[in-house]
């Protein structure tokens, strides 16, 4: 089993770019399906996103873009949004151990979903337009399932960085 | 076992996930960009969004747009922020996504507000009057330095070359004639067990 990450870029127009890494800043991944940035699912997620509101994906870019911002400081992400916006949206216990996805209420409906990793990374899981605060059984399942994925890499290897 | 690689994928492919939307302002980014550099201010400072707005005797709904990107803060509302956690700021130009200077969780450990709950121990030896001590942290040192309200002693505690902190020994340290000298000279050295002390907090 492989999996595959990549660096959250935003901007437009070209070059993509992130807020410069210093030292303590939390780094952004998202994941992907192959070996390869164009299967990312961030990327589909946006796409869906899109295909349904341009709006919403407007809202989808800037969400990230605050995200980036906030992470390139390296302080407490729940300190640097609004209280209700950046919270645990649920944890479970797999492999003996607790986890916690977060989900962050970006602009507009966007919500966020993500877990830390060891030095400080930020796996993004799903990104979605909602209209309603709580999230179903079936989402959580989802959500757990992503993050086990990550989870199931990560202590099974090292996370290394590869340039393709 | 099966074999599981973990690859971070980056280089030179670029790719655009809202190529379909029309590109992006630069300016409203600069101003998603201000408002996370005010609120991580806050957060370094540990100001809460409501300490805030009883600060600087805001409504709260004014805090959250202030710090949600979507305004366009004006030079006062930015300066009232700072102000509010002791900072002032300057106007640097750059190039484009170029970094100029640190900010200040950049350059220092988070502070846990000494300024605010400053404990000043009073110390009597049996040989020495008494002597007035203020906790504080090494930026509440510089800030007094280079505003001019430098003690005229100071008392660090230092470590042995070990690392340990059973038997930490002080030593006074008188400033010299350069405040903006990292070094002070060490003058007379005592063990911090001869000095009794009493903590005062205020």
């Amino acid at each position: 089993m492989s999996c595959y990450f990549t660096r959250l870029k935003v901007g437009h127009p070209k070059p993509l770019v992130a807020p410069l890494d210093w030292p303590k800043c939390w780094k952004i991944y998202t994941i992907c399906a192959e070996r390869n940035r164009a299967s990312c699912l961030t990327r589909k997620d946006v796409a869906e996103i899109l295909s349904k509101s341009q709006l919403d994906g407007a809202a989808a870019r800037k969400s990230f873009h605050d995200l980036l911002y906030k992470a390139n400081t390296g302080l407490p992400l729940s300190e640097l949004y609004d209280e209700k916006k950046c919270h645990e949206a649920h944890s479970f216990k797999y492999k003996n151990n607790e986890y916690k996805i977060f989900r962050i209420w970006g602009t507009g409906t966007i919500r966020i979903y993500f877990i830390y990793l060891e030095d400080r990374k930020i796996i993004l899981l799903k990104t979605k337009p909602k209209r309603t605060d709580s999230i179903t059984k079936g989402e959580k399942e989802e959500l757990q399932r992503l993050a086990e994925k990550v989870i199931d890499c990560i202590s099974s290897t090292a996370f290394s960085e590869l340039e393709i | 076992m099966s074999n599981t690689e973990m690859v971070v994928l980056d280089g030179e492919e670029d790719f655009d996930m809202f190529g379909e939307l029309p590109p992006s302002d630069p300016f409203e980014i600069k101003k998603i960009e201000l408002a996370a550099n005010l609120a991580a201010l806050l957060s370094f400072k540990g100001i809460s969004r409501s300490k805030l707005a009883e600060i600087l005797n805001w409504k709260k709904s004014r805090v959250t747009t202030v710090l949600s990107g979507n305004s366009n803060a004006t030079l006062k509302t930015i300066w009232d922020v700072c102000l509010a956690a002791g900072y002032d700021f300057d106007v640097v130009f750059k190039l484009a996504h170029e970094r100029c200077l640190d900010q200040p969780w950049q350059k220092y450990e988070r502070e846990q507000l000494l300024w605010s709950r400053a404990s000043v121990m009073d110390c009597q030896t049996l040989h020495k009057p008494v002597m007035s001590f203020v906790v504080q942290t090494q930026r509440e040192v510089e800030h007094d330095i280079r505003h001019g309200n430098a003690k005229s002693h100071y008392f660090s505690v230092m470590q042995n070359d070990q690392g340990d902190t059973l038997k930490p020994k002080a030593s006074f340290l008188s400033l010299n004639d350069r405040p903006k000298s990292k070094f002070f000279q060490h003058s007379h050295t005592i063990d911090i067990e001869s000095v009794d002390c009493v903590k005062v907090d205020r």
